[in-house]
């Protein structure tokens, strides 16, 4: 074991994967040499030369779409965009293309290319750099959407996102980089579709998403003093989703919050509520609920900001309204 | 016009019926007066007649069933109308779109599931239900209109959930729950103890709170598990001979169900006995004077009085002297009434009846006789509403009329006293006269008992009360003022 | 049309493609008209020499990619024109079992990066690929066709910028037939020539004939030398013209606002019945060896009409599969 940033969990990810496999290939604005805005590529250029770790120009839609091209061509570029928010700007590569090729294709091609992007509130950059977009992508047939929680976490979902044959957009959470973890020292891939208990509980089932798993973590450890046994479940991915685990588990404790920093409307929580009522309706012992983004823009002021994060308290309170 | 026909509320303090009888089948013409069905109370079984010509049109609720009162049970209209507005309107207030009736045929508890009772725990028109606590009632056939009156909702939003279900699966009589696979409810200590020693806790009487199986009750098992070998044998004698015999051999005649009206009456006495510590006090009555006065009394009106009611005029008199006797030991409080409600028992078809004279203390003896007869007729019948055998303050138990010379009676909870009454034989008595000689003379003699809760009812007192009705039935005249 | 510079089998050889990709676009009209062919049909009629000349530039193992109106590249490309027609008709033996249709062909065995449904979608795609030849030293050159009016979308601009900044061998064909459906090229853009933007990156901008196979073939050549040679990409703009509307059923009533005669001034120079002129007045090949060309070809394409008449429809459980790898 060692203590390691999650930055540097994405970086030891980059590093063990191109010096494993020379057709990865780096691309963003500001991956070179400075390392990533958030530090997650630091070193990397040193390493491998400015080829395959590519400060690109500002134009998300042409080096993504340049992606794509990589990818079909036989490289598996891993593409940085420096806020989930961008995947906008680059939409109709990300969606029309990538996501649709292998399809439109007959399954003649695959688009083995990673976006990385960060996502979530907390540094007051108001509505265009806060926003968490795996809702808004998870939508889309044929991107596979991973939502890493620890270091642990990002680093084998990661290597496991540039290995896999179709695109992935991996969404890392920009609070979470400069955070400590514990990680041990050989990561291996983790694989998509299989979700995390991270704690075991009989009471309620808490399905979690990216730093909403730490953040529930703590809100059950509060809650398991006042009796309340939380089970918490990192779903790791949102496509593929683990069905299985998380019928199993509320077939066990007959109750659900959902908790992602996604927007509410249509969310993660919705979607997955909606599956739970389909499948074991008769299972539920209250109504399934959510813990995401109010359906705001997200404000500058920390003011203003800070009382919308979907944060450990939200989590715990909600969990409370299941036992009053 | 159809009519909706409800569990009818037959005493203030009936919440639901089970209906035991359907006396009329669907499509079957009813005339006024005519029983339609008969209801089990908490005492008694009574016929409900028809209040109106008409034909059953639908029944909404089978035999067995329990329902709250003033919910529909039936529909009773002419042969011909169309009742379905009726009949919606009926099942709006059961709370549910198709008869109960119907859901036996299928054998789904599913649906029976849905069937809610609106009357409780209902929001806007829904009983508040977690669909898992729906999939376990289903699974142990327990019916959401049970959910709706015994369960309170624990779960989201006050809502019964699944853990509200198993509660009360737990709380139901071990036979009901074998029945229904619930398990039984038993604290932490008995459970592992059963677990340990590989007993069955569904095979243990509980006798704990709310019928938990405790410490106590599975000691008491172990030690039973001995004699088990030999009533395998006997089972096995049963089943060569063909003749029916107990566990230890004893050839049985007949087995009746300790249930119903026999284990209510049975379970209050219990109850009585072993919480109240009795206290007993006898006095020798000498009714010489008591009835020369009836016969006059008798000779001079047409309603006929009886020694009993006579006595109960002096317990009344003796109750306004001594309130602590026309009392209730409720909780932490002792409740002393001014009204003074004499219970008379009888024995009815069903078992043991009181019927309860109320306001007694405002009656002459000539108005007891005549409500305690009526109330003795209807009770023979088996007649007697809720109403009239509950509520109170004191009981009077008459065995004089079967020769016995003296008995002891048990306390009907939550009064403080009853008196068991004798038969009145002529006895020697000693006379005292008026200028102090004494004679020995034969006189009409008669044993009263007093049964008094020792909680609440010390000995001086209830002596004084004893012997306060006594000198009343000797000097009668008082009795009459 | 320099057509004494060429070998007769080279010549042949256009004339064979062009006129395959003329009767295979005729054959798609007629299915179309017939109620046979669903969806969309954006013919490539009038710019068989842009494809052909491009397509003859380069190597068996290059890429290409493609647009809405991509028949005839892929025929230039040497596509399996059975599958192409099965594709255009959903048949599962097309070339993406009827899931891509006529504007999503993909022929990853030939080198096609696919035919595009969005306007500019392939430039980067294709820029990709040429920047794979790049790292991997692998030596393929990419060309991005692209219409007119993708000229004016982000990515063409991001493309450019990114491959002339790192010298990327790629090659950009702009098939300029004037109309991005019914708004004319120069009424939403300044410069004549939309080659002209070449400088902004400083590579080099070539406008060339786009009804002159020889004129075309000549400065791809050029620009796919550049690229293999690592000097970076080229924007070559063909000048061209579209016989149909933007799709079949496209009355193109707005190419008489300039000129009554606009169509017909185009139709006369026609770039295969001028090619065949041309080879057999340079006594190249004679009338009947080109009809025996014709012949040829006339018998694959029917050849293809009735395979993808003929094939089967997939099962509706196929919509299914594909989605991942």
């Amino acid at each position: 074991m060692k203590e390691i940033t999650y930055a540097q969990a994405v970086c030891e990810a980059l590093d063990e994967e191109m010096a494993r496999d020379e057709n990865i290939v780096l691309l963003g604005e500001d991956v070179g040499f400075i390392g990533g805005n958030f530090k997650t590529s630091v070193g990397l250029l040193e390493k491998y030369g400015d080829l395959r770790v590519k400060d690109t120009p500002i134009s998300e839609a042409g080096f993504v779409g340049m992606g794509v091209g990589m990818a079909l061509t036989g490289l598996r570029p891993v593409i940085e965009l420096m806020f989930s928010d961008f995947l906008l700007v680059a939409a109709d590569q990300v969606i029309n293309q990538a996501a649709k090729i292998r399809y439109m294709s007959g399954g003649q091609a695959t688009v083995p290319m990673t976006i990385r992007c960060p996502i979530g509130a907390g540094r007051s950059s108001a509505a265009q750099h806060s926003q968490s977009m795996q809702a808004m992508v998870a939508q889309f047939p044929g991107i596979k959407i991973a939502v890493p929680s620890t270091a642990q976490e990002v680093k084998g979902l990661l290597k496991t996102a540039i290995r896999d044959n179709d695109p992935v957009i991996f969404f890392e959470h920009k609070m979470e980089y400069n955070k400590k973890f514990s990680i041990d020292d050989d990561v291996e891939p983790i694989p998509f579709g299989k979700a995390r208990i991270a704690r075991e509980g009989k009471d309620i089932t808490i399905v979690a998403t990216s730093s909403m798993v730490m953040k529930s973590e703590k809100a059950a450890e509060r809650l398991a003093k006042e009796g309340i046994d939380c089970e918490v479940i990192d779903l790791r991915t949102i496509v593929p989703f683990d069905r299985q685990t998380v019928i199993e588990s509320v077939k066990k404790t007959g109750k659900l919050v959902v908790a992602d920093e996604a927007y509410e409307r249509c969310g993660i929580g919705a979607e997955i509520a909606a599956d739970i009522a389909e499948d074991i309706f008769y299972y539920l012992d209250a109504p399934c609920g959510r813990v995401a983004n109010p359906n705001v823009p997200l404000p500058f002021s920390p003011a203003l900001e800070f009382p919308l994060i979907p944060s450990e308290e939200k989590v715990y309170e909600k969990v409370k309204t299941y036992f009053k | 016009m159809a009519e909706i026909i409800v569990m009818p509320k037959l005493g203030f303090n009936m919440s639901e019926g089970k209906l035991v009888n359907w006396y009329k089948k669907e499509g079957e013409s009813v005339r006024k007066g005519e029983n339609l069905f008969s209801v089990e109370t908490d005492k008694t079984n009574m016929d409900i007649e028809a209040t109106g010509d008409g034909v059953v049109r639908s029944l909404l609720i089978k035999e067995g069933d329990s329902i709250a009162v003033t919910l529909p049970i039936a529909i009773v209209g002419d042969s011909t109308e169309d009742i379905s507005a009726v009949l919606a309107e009926a099942l709006a207030l059961l709370g549910k779109d198709s008869k109960v009736c119907d859901c036996e045929a299928t054998g789904q508890t599913e649906s029976t599931a849905d069937a809610l009772m609106t009357a409780v725990k209902s929001d806007g028109g829904r009983a508040k239900i977690s669909p898992r606590a729906r999939r376990k009632a289903g699974e142990l056939g327990i019916s959401s209109d049970d959910l709706c009156r015994f369960v309170t909702g624990t779960g989201f939003d006050g809502g019964i959930c699944e853990k509200d279900v198993l509660a009360y699966a737990a709380s139901l009589p071990a036979d009901t729950r074998q029945k229904i696979g619930a398990a039984a409810a038993a604290t932490p200590v008995a459970r592992n103890m059963a677990a340990a020693e590989n007993l069955d806790l569904d095979g243990i009487a509980g006798t704990g709170a709310n019928g938990k199986v405790t410490k106590q009750d599975i000691q008491a098992a172990m030690a039973g598990a001995a004699a088990g070998g030999a009533a395998r044998t006997c089972q096995q004698a049963e089943m060569n001979a063909g003749v029916k015999l107990s566990q230890d051999g004893k050839e049985i005649l007949e087995e009746v169900p300790y249930a119903g009206v026999r284990k209510i009456i049975g379970d209050r006495l219990a109850q009585s006995k072993f919480t109240a510590p009795h206290l007993y006090f006898t006095q020798k009555v000498d009714l010489t004077n008591l009835l020369e006065l009836r016969r006059e009394v008798n000779a001079v009106q047409e309603q006929k009085t009886s020694v009993t009611d006579f006595i109960a005029k002096a317990a009344v008199k003796a109750l306004q002297k001594y309130p602590e006797m026309n009392a209730s030991l409720l909780g932490d409080t002792i409740v002393k009434y001014k009204t003074v409600n004499v219970g008379i028992a009888v024995a009815a078809p069903g078992g043991l009846i009181v019927p309860v004279v109320k306001n007694a203390e405002a009656k002459t003896v000539t108005e007891i006789a005549a409500v305690s007869s009526a109330l003795f007729e209807k009770a023979r019948a088996g007649k007697l509403t809720p109403d009239e055998y509950t509520g109170g303050t004191f009981t009077i138990s008459n065995l004089g009329m079967f020769g016995i010379e003296n008995f002891t009676a048990i306390i009907n909870p939550p009064e403080m006293g009853i008196l068991a009454v004798s038969s009145t034989k002529d006895e020697p008595a000693v006379i005292v006269k008026a200028d102090g000689t004494k004679e020995i003379a034969i006189r009409p003699m008669m044993n009263i008992q007093l049964t008094t809760d020792h909680r609440v009812i010390d000995g001086l007192l209830a002596a004084q009360f004893v012997t306060e009705i006594k000198d009343l039935l000797e000097r009668p005249v008082a009795l009459m003022v | 049309m320099k057509v004494k510079n060429y070998g007769k089998e080279q010549l042949i050889g256009f004339y064979e493609t062009m006129y395959k990709m003329r009767r295979f676009e005729e054959e798609v009209f007629e299915f179309y008209k017939k109620g046979m062919m669903a969806g969309l049909a954006h013919l490539y009629m009038g710019e068989e020499a842009v494809a052909t000349g491009v397509c003859a530039a380069l190597a068996e193992h290059d890429y290409i990619g493609s647009t809405h109106r991509g028949h005839g590249h892929l025929v230039a490309r040497g596509a399996d024109i059975d599958r192409m027609m099965a594709e255009i008709l959903g048949k599962k033996t097309g070339y993406s079992n009827g899931k891509g249709g006529s504007m999503h062909i993909m022929a990853m065995d030939r080198g096609i990066l696919g035919a595009n449904g969005i306007v500019g979608g392939e430039i980067p795609i294709a820029t990709g690929a040429a920047y794979k030849s790049l790292y991997k030293k692998s030596g393929e050159v990419a060309v991005s066709f692209m219409g007119d009016s993708a000229t004016n979308e982000g990515t063409f601009h991001e493309s450019l910028n990114m491959a002339a900044a790192w010298k990327l061998p790629c090659v950009y064909v702009i098939e300029n037939n004037l109309y991005g459906i019914s708004v004319d090229i120069r009424d939403v853009t300044n410069t004549p020539d939309l080659a002209v933007r070449a400088k902004a990156y400083d590579i080099p901008g070539i406008v060339v004939d786009g009804m002159d196979v020889t004129a075309v073939y000549e400065a791809a050549q050029k620009a796919v030398e550049r690229a293999r040679n690592g000097e970076g990409p080229t924007l070559i703009e063909c000048k061209t013209y579209r016989w149909q509307g933007h799709h079949v059923g496209d009355p193109a009533t707005y190419r008489k606002r300039k000129s009554e005669t606009e169509k017909e001034d185009w139709m006369e120079r026609c770039p295969v019945a001028n090619l065949k002129k041309a080879i057999i007045d340079a006594k190249k090949a004679t009338e009947e060896e080109l009809l025996a060309v014709e012949e040829k070809v006339e018998q694959e394409i029917q050849a293809a009409v009735k395979f993808a008449a003929e094939s089967e429809y997939p099962d509706a459980a196929e919509a299914y599969t594909d989605v991942f790898a």
